[in-house]
């Protein structure tokens, strides 16, 4: 038997109790929301297809069968959402619009946390390095966004984010072999040298 | 770059993500240590993960809740729909020519059951016009014998025959 509480929660929604659901949508909703958000960098968009994922688990509840972690299903369904409704779907528009290449900055909402704001030259300085870092990640290809946003944000091991993404831990093992050198060409070509 | 460095260069990623054995992460530090090089790559590769780092994470809007669960609620209400839109597409489908000759056959086998057991009930309880008939058959039964009354009074007479018979002759 599975024993990830979430997988529990989920067999519960199964049975008929709703509240589960909503322990589950209040659990994944940030994390969700965020991975998509980096994905795509458009708020409006991640708010709409996190929404788009618990309506996808809300519809496919009778069939789901605890075979792996909780994690790992929902955030299938979110990298098969992106993967689809991004690239092919009626978002296309929305992402090709939201590009930092455009020279149209993305808005920040509601910033959690605040913190990294020191000083005002700092603040510009690492507002700019987060535009030049949002601008890379934008270059990747769809796989190793993904699976650089789970290494790093998640701190997945490549076996985890293989299960997430449908691939082998080898493959994984490349994707972000790939997906860390491009970014550091792209960081180091806009001029950002090694401080030491 | 020499051959050991090359060697080691295609493993830092891993390296960095502590994804590889135990005896390749222990040569690579190894190697790092006297290699400056090496370790210029790494700093370089750690740089815009440090960055990715920082980008601050996002919450909700005031609405998002809401939405959702009104997006809940139209799925709920899309889903009886859809329920009851099957039942009356597939009662609807009965009538269409195809099926008219099925639906009417099934439809006579349905009056004619219900007429059946309306005419005959299941229960073997008699009822009261039976418990009548019964009670005048006794009746008429008993009416018959009275009715040979004169045949019962002979078959006494003939009963004490031999008696009658002594007393004559006596």
């Amino acid at each position: 038997m599975n024993e990830d509480p979430h997988v529990q929660l989920m067999l519960r929604f199964q049975s008929g109790e709703q509240s589960a659901f909503k322990q589950l949508f209040e659990a994944y909703k940030i994390p969700l929301l965020n991975f998509i958000y980096r994905y795509c960098q458009d708020y409006r968009v991640a708010e709409e297809l996190s929404q788009e994922v618990f309506l996808r688990v809300y519809k496919t509840v009778s069939s789901y069968r605890p075979d792996a972690k909780f994690s790992t299903w929902i955030y299938r369904i979110a990298t098969n959402i992106c993967l689809n409704e991004i690239r092919t779907g009626k978002y296309k528009y929305e992402i090709n619009n939201a590009c930092f290449d455009s020279g149209s900055e993305i808005k920040e909402f509601q910033a959690v946390d605040s913190r990294t704001y020191t000083g005002v030259d700092e603040g510009i300085v690492q507002k700019e390095r987060h535009k030049e870092v949002r601008s890379a990640i934008k270059k990747l290809p769809d796989k190793q966004r993904m699976a650089l946003l789970f290494s790093v944000y998640d701190q997945l091991s490549y076996k985890e984010i293989g299960h997430r993404l449908g691939c082998s831990e080898g493959a994984v093992k490349s994707i972000i072999h790939r997906a860390k050198i491009t970014i550091r060409d792209i960081f180091l070509k806009k001029g950002n040298k090694q401080d030491k | 770059m020499n051959r050991e460095c090359k060697k080691h260069r295609k493993n830092l990623v891993a390296y960095m993500d502590r994804e590889l054995p135990r005896k390749r992460l222990i040569q690579i530090d190894e190697h790092l240590q006297g290699c400056a090089l090496c370790q210029k790559e790494l700093e370089e590769l750690r740089m815009p993960v440090a960055a990715l780092l920082e980008w601050e994470s996002i919450v909700p809007s005031a609405g998002y809740d809401r939405v959702f669960w009104e997006k809940v609620e139209g799925l709920k209400a899309g889903q009886k729909n859809r329920k009851e839109k099957s039942f009356s597409k597939q009662f609807r489908l009965c009538f269409k020519p195809k099926f008219a000759l099925v639906t009417s056959a099934a439809l006579a086998a349905l009056i004619f059951l219900i007429t059946f057991f309306e005419l005959k009930p299941l229960n073997n309880e008699p009822s009261q016009s039976e418990i009548l008939f019964v009670q005048d058959f006794d009746l008429l039964y008993n009416l018959e014998i009275i009715e040979n009354r004169e045949a019962l009074e002979n078959f006494e007479v003939i009963n004490f025959l031999d008696i009658l018979e002594q007393e004559v002759n006596g």
